[in-house]
């Protein structure tokens, strides 16, 4: 108790706390959300479970089973209760658990996330700083145009195109993801990643740019350039450091664009991910599968706000609530 | 050279808009099936056909037309909530704006596409389960954005002056917030049109969107992605259109900005 | 401009090396290694149960019946070694081939044999087959009805004769033998009275083993007491690709030995000679149409609305246009290979103003008034796509009807169609025997257990009736005959669209694979080498 009085005293660690609470509502919000939607789903989870075999009693025992009889709230309860065990139940359509597609799709799906924002930031900071400091000579006008191109282009029109160069036309990369345990993964990661990287890198050279010219001109990198610290160290120690916090923000927020993406990604190169899944899921209308990617996207997408939201004030303590 | 891009963009868009207009009818129809499939471009088929021997060229301006109908459409609803919501929250109760705020929270707690794509996936894809679910995706967003820039004229001078005259409220919000809204709408519905139609040429993509006959430029880069290795310039045709409105789109949406916003065209 | 230097000098670094060769560029092989792909996870692993030809396909290779196909579609022996008809061809004696070994090592005998039979008629397993194949024999309908466990009309008599009687003489009843639902399986090592689901449940003696089944592929290994001698091949690999140009992809790297392709691949085939000396053109005995479901779409139980449809799509087009010549336009429903097939029957011919003009007749003019309807076809081959978008094409533009189209994955497409829940549809009806019976009464019979139309028609009934108890053969097609006229062109019932010829590569380095007139026989004796040069 003295703790926890001492940290909601601490300005920051009420805000953190706060910021804990808020995301409560928004995970009922989201799972009142994904459990009414599969409630909705027209045909009758019984029925589809029963599958091609099964009569009326059958369909009867599965209903008994699956506990449909009871009431919603109930219902909604033990939806709640499983998904926070991680349990899902059993695919209408495959006799595979739920469980079981979506965590190998996981493991797909945040490979390949971690790989593209590694990528995408490594690329956006560098791009992004390169730009700043040769502001508005040739350096940055590419910079500036890689980033307009970034945004702008889908990539569900990039993915085909450069496997048709890479893999076609100079047949050195392959069209699509498969398991190859003579090649291992990495040569089948290297255009999804790519693709994935390209529009938070865009992103993330812009704000870069932007952030580190308004650093560049601020006062203390001048006085430190002026008492002779060297021209890079000033870069990267002093202008780099202070632009961190919103390079931090663009990063978190990739990570959205990034669990989204891999629908596409995912579809256009045939990675058993968690977006691969969920649209399989749909176009079978297997509506436990369809919840549970849902929710898994959503909560990955809260939690990754969650932390950036949370890392900020540690990296700044100059933000103040509401500023953010 | 932003000016020559802002221009050049309007050009491009205004001539999109003919082209879905009229694009359709100037030689083929765009379910009429012209010959066999996969023709290089000629005199008849100016794109070329595609897997069914259709006019590619008829095909990618109904596409136009669709990707258009939608972007506009959604974006239009999406305003009117959004100034509904956003100058209610911003203007109107307290209580009000904690709900909205915390409604939109909710909301962005789903990434954008993944909600379109559960509410299609429980009703089923048709034009109208798109247009619904793009809908719903677009107004908290621009719901956001208007409530804050709502709540800074709020304090200005002219509106605290005119309440100090003792105008009512209907007035304040038509006379004095509302106008200045204009601007800023015009730049983001730019932004959120491109926006839109990215969303239904992804959900075209994965087959969830607009559905056949109806030709989108989604779905045929999805259908055509399977000819590419003996025909590649079926995939070639939307790919360049799409991106280039994508394109047009942002640079129009910039230009306004930097024309209604001076503050932020340096920032680039 | 600027925006293309970045891309363009990026594209031109890497094209200065030229050609990569990635495709081709995996390692040598093991002989005796052969992988081909299925494009969907396998349904079924029971015999009992299992009704989809790709899965059947996987399954030959490790169950086994009492006869197989000779090449030239001929029965012949296999785990019996001979059998007898009475002369009332009523009771059939059937003797078990002695030494045959389970993959468990334990030895086949009739017990077995009638033990797999009365299980797979077992209400338990619910099989959507049997009720086709199996109501021939004495004893079923009670155990159907399950006032019976056992089925009375198949009876050990030692441990290497069996005997079976028919309710009446079928002409065509051995020809089932053949069917999975009639195979053999291991009664220590199979579940008794629910399907078989994992790999440790199947007891089978077949030539391979199923030894791997993973979510994306399955692996078969030789079995080496196999009857008729090990299988030259080690294993088999059968990975589970879903998508057409993977599979392609995955053909050119050597990864797969032997490919369906699909009909918009040829062009690419045909443009590499590597991949063109690999080509082959392989009949099937298999029609492709469209199905009208009479109560699930109340408008198509008006004869005339089917009619219309029929003659509204142009069959012509698809063959010549879609698929590039390389199917066969389908007038009635048996396809070649099958006796009874007359490449000179027409069917209805394609007349979009008499098509109109009757649905107009059928108080739908201009489609005015009919409710919406979808069309269903698979989504993991993409020839029923473009066929299926013809159509809706087609119907809009000489009809004024809409179709949406349906497009689903092969399993969900399966279990709603033998819920008899399709209101029209574009699937494959695939020989299971070469009979005409296996497309006329088996199908569209008022009784018929794959009559998911609710299509009934005495005159049709009647004509199947006959023909399936005639003995003389000349006689028999020509009942068939007469009843697929009636389906055909009066009811119009199904519109056959096309007979499947399958486009595969092969490597031309394998020889020995076997095929029958129903597609690839046990691989037992198929000779992979890799002689690499």
């Amino acid at each position: 108790m003295v703790l926890l009085k001492r940290v909601l005293r601490s300005p920051v660690g009420a805000q953190v706390l706060r910021r804990l609470a808020w995301t409560v509502p928004t995970l009922v919000f989201i799972t009142l959300i994904t459990f009414i939607a599969g409630d909705l789903a027209p045909g009758d989870p019984a029925v589809r479970k029963a599958g091609m075999h099964g009569g009326q009693e059958a369909v009867e025992l599965i209903r008994e089973k699956m506990g449909l009889n009871r009431p919603l709230h109930v219902r909604y309860a033990e939806f709640v209760w499983n998904a926070a065990h991680f349990e899902f139940g059993e695919s209408l359509v495959t006799p595979r658990a739920v469980n079981e597609i979506v965590l190998t799709g996981i493991q797909h799906t945040g490979r390949i996330a971690l790989l593209a924002i590694l990528l995408a930031s490594g690329v956006g900071i560098l791009l992004g700083g390169i730009a700043a400091i040769w502001r508005n000579r040739v350096a940055d006008r590419l910079a500036v145009s890689f980033s307009t191109l970034g945004i702008c282009i889908p990539n569900f029109v990039l993915a085909p195109v450069l496997v048709y160069i890479f893999a076609i036309w100079l047949d050195r990369l392959p069209v699509a993801w498969r398991d190859d345990p003579e090649r291992g993964p990495w040569i089948y990661l290297i255009l999804p990643v790519a693709i994935m990287a390209l529009r938070p890198a865009a992103v993330i050279t812009r704000l870069t740019r932007a952030s580190m010219i308004d650093t560049l001109s601020q006062d203390f990198i001048r006085t430190a350039y002026a008492k002779g610290v060297p021209f890079w160290r000033t870069i990267i120690v002093h202008a780099l450091r202070n632009s961190l916090v919103p390079i931090m923000t663009a990063v978190g927020t990739s990570l959205g664009f990034l669990l989204t993406g891999s629908f596409i990604i995912e579809t256009a190169f045939l990675i058993p991910g968690l977006g691969s899944a969920s649209i399989d899921a749909i176009r079978k209308a297997d509506y436990p599968v369809i919840q549970a990617t849902v929710l898994i996207f959503a909560v990955l997408f809260i939690a990754v706000n969650l932390l950036v939201d949370l890392l900020l004030p540690l990296i700044d303590p100059r933000i103040k609530e509401g500023a953010a | 050279m932003r000016g020559l891009l802002f221009w050049g963009s309007v050009v491009f868009l205004a001539l999109l808009l003919l082209f879905a207009v009229f694009g359709p009818q100037i030689r083929h129809g765009p379910f009429e099936i012209v010959g066999s499939p996969y023709i290089k471009p000629s005199a008849d088929a100016w794109l070329g056909t595609d897997e069914q021997g259709r006019d590619i060229f008829s095909r990618l301006a109904y596409g136009a037309r669709v990707s258009l109908l939608i972007g506009l459409s959604v974006v239009t609803v999406g305003i009117l909530v959004a100034l509904i919501v956003g100058t209610g929250a911003g203007y109107g109760a307290p209580w009000l704006n904690t709900v909205l705020m915390r409604f939109t929270d909710g909301m962005f707690a789903f990434p954008d596409i993944l909600l379109a794509i559960l509410i299609v996936g429980i009703v089923g894809p048709s034009f109208w389960a798109v247009f619904g679910a793009l809908a719903v995706i677009a107004w908290p967003s621009m719901a956001r954005l208007l409530r804050n820039q709502v709540l800074s004229l709020k304090e200005q001078e002219f509106v605290t002056a005119s309440r100090a005259l003792g105008a009512g409220h209907w007035h304040v919000v038509f006379k004095h917030i509302l106008p200045h809204l204009v601007g800023l709408i015009s730049a983001v519905a730019m932004v959120e049109v491109a926006m839109i139609i990215l969303a239904e040429s992804s959900l075209s993509f994965l087959g969830i969107g607009v559905q056949p006959p109806t030709p989108s430029w989604g779905s045929m880069i999805n259908t055509a992605r399977t000819v590419m290795r003996s025909d590649i310039l079926p995939l070639l045709w939307p790919c360049l259109i799409l991106s280039l409105t994508i394109l047009a789109l942002n640079f129009v949406g910039d230009g306004l900005r930097d024309r209604f916003d001076p503050k932020s065209a340096a920032g680039g | 401009m600027r925006f293309v230097v970045p891309f363009l000098a990026f594209v031109l670094v890497l094209s200065g090396c030229g050609k990569g060769g990635f495709s081709k560029g995996a390692a040598g092989r093991q002989d005796h290694f052969f992988a081909y792909p299925m494009p969907n996870y396998p349904t079924e692993l029971d015999p009992a149960t299992v009704e989809d030809g790709d899965t059947i396909d996987l399954l030959e290779q490790i169950y086994e019946g009492l006869v197989q196909w000779t090449e030239s579609s001929e029965l012949m022996p296999n785990l019996a070694e001979e059998w007898e008809i009475s002369e009332d061809r009523l009771t059939y004696t059937f003797h078990i081939k002695r030494g045959v070994k389970f993959h468990s090592g334990r030895e086949m005998t009739a017990h077995d044999v009638k033990f797999s039979w009365d299980r797979a008629a077992n209400p338990g397993l619910a099989s959507p087959t049997v009720d086709g194949y199996m109501a021939d024999l004495v004893g079923f309908r009670e155990v159907r009805e399950k006032v019976a466990t056992e089925m009375s009309g198949v009876r050990v008599l030692d441990d290497y004769t069996l005997e079976v009687r028919l309710k009446e003489p079928k002409v065509y009843w051995p020809l089932y033998l053949r069917y999975p639902c009639y195979y053999v399986v291991d009664r220590d090592v199979v579940p008794a009275d629910r399907e078989i689901r994992r790999v440790e449940e199947v007891g089978a003696t077949g030539p391979f083993m199923l030894t791997e089944l993973e979510p994306k592929y399955a692996t078969l290994t030789r079995f080496e007491d196999y009857h008729l001698g090990p299988a030259k091949l080690a294993e088999i690999r059968r990975p589970f690709v879903e998508d057409a140009q993977t599979r392609f992809a995955m053909y050119e790297s050597g990864e797969m030995d032997w490919l369906q392709l699909e009909r918009q691949d040829l062009r690419a085939v045909e443009a590499d000679p590597e991949l063109k000396k690999d080509l082959l053109r392989v009949p099937r005995p298999a029609i492709w149409y469209l199905g009208f479901d009479l109560v699930e779409y109340p408008p198509f139980a008006k004869k005339k609305v089917r009619q219309a449809f029929a003659m509204a799509v142009d069959k012509e087009a698809i063959i010549n246009e879609l698929f590039q010549g390389a199917n066969e336009l389908a007038g009635g429903i048996i396809p070649p290979g099958v006796p009874g097939y007359r490449p000179d029957f027409k069917g209805l011919p394609y007349d979009p103003p008499r098509a109109r003009q009757l649905l107009a007749e059928a108080g739908y003019p201009g489609g005015k008034g009919m409710p919406p309807l979808e069309l269903y076809y698979r989504v993991d081959r993409d020839d029923p796509r473009l066929v299926s978008e013809r159509v809706q094409l087609n119907l809009k533009e000489n009809l004024g009807v809409e179709v949406g189209l349906r497009p689903l994955e092969w399993d969900y497409l399966l279990d709603l169609r033998n819920k008899g829940k399709l209101p029209f549809f574009h699937l494959r009806w695939h020989a299971d025997y070469l009979d005409p019976q296996n497309f006329l009464s088996f199908m569209l019979h008022t009784n018929a257990r794959e009559n998911m139309l609710d299509y009934s028609n005495p005159e049709f009934d009647r004509l199947c009736d006959e023909a399936d108890r005639e003995f003389d053969q000349a006689r028999r097609i020509e009942l068939y005959h007469q009843a697929e006229e009636i389906a055909v062109l009066e009811d119009a019932i199904w519109v056959p669209i096309y007979f499947q010829y399958d486009l595969e590569l092969l490597r031309s380095e394998v020889t020995g694979l076997r095929r029958s007139g129903l597609g690839p026989l046990p691989h037992w004796t198929t000779d992979v080498t890799w002689a690499k040069n």
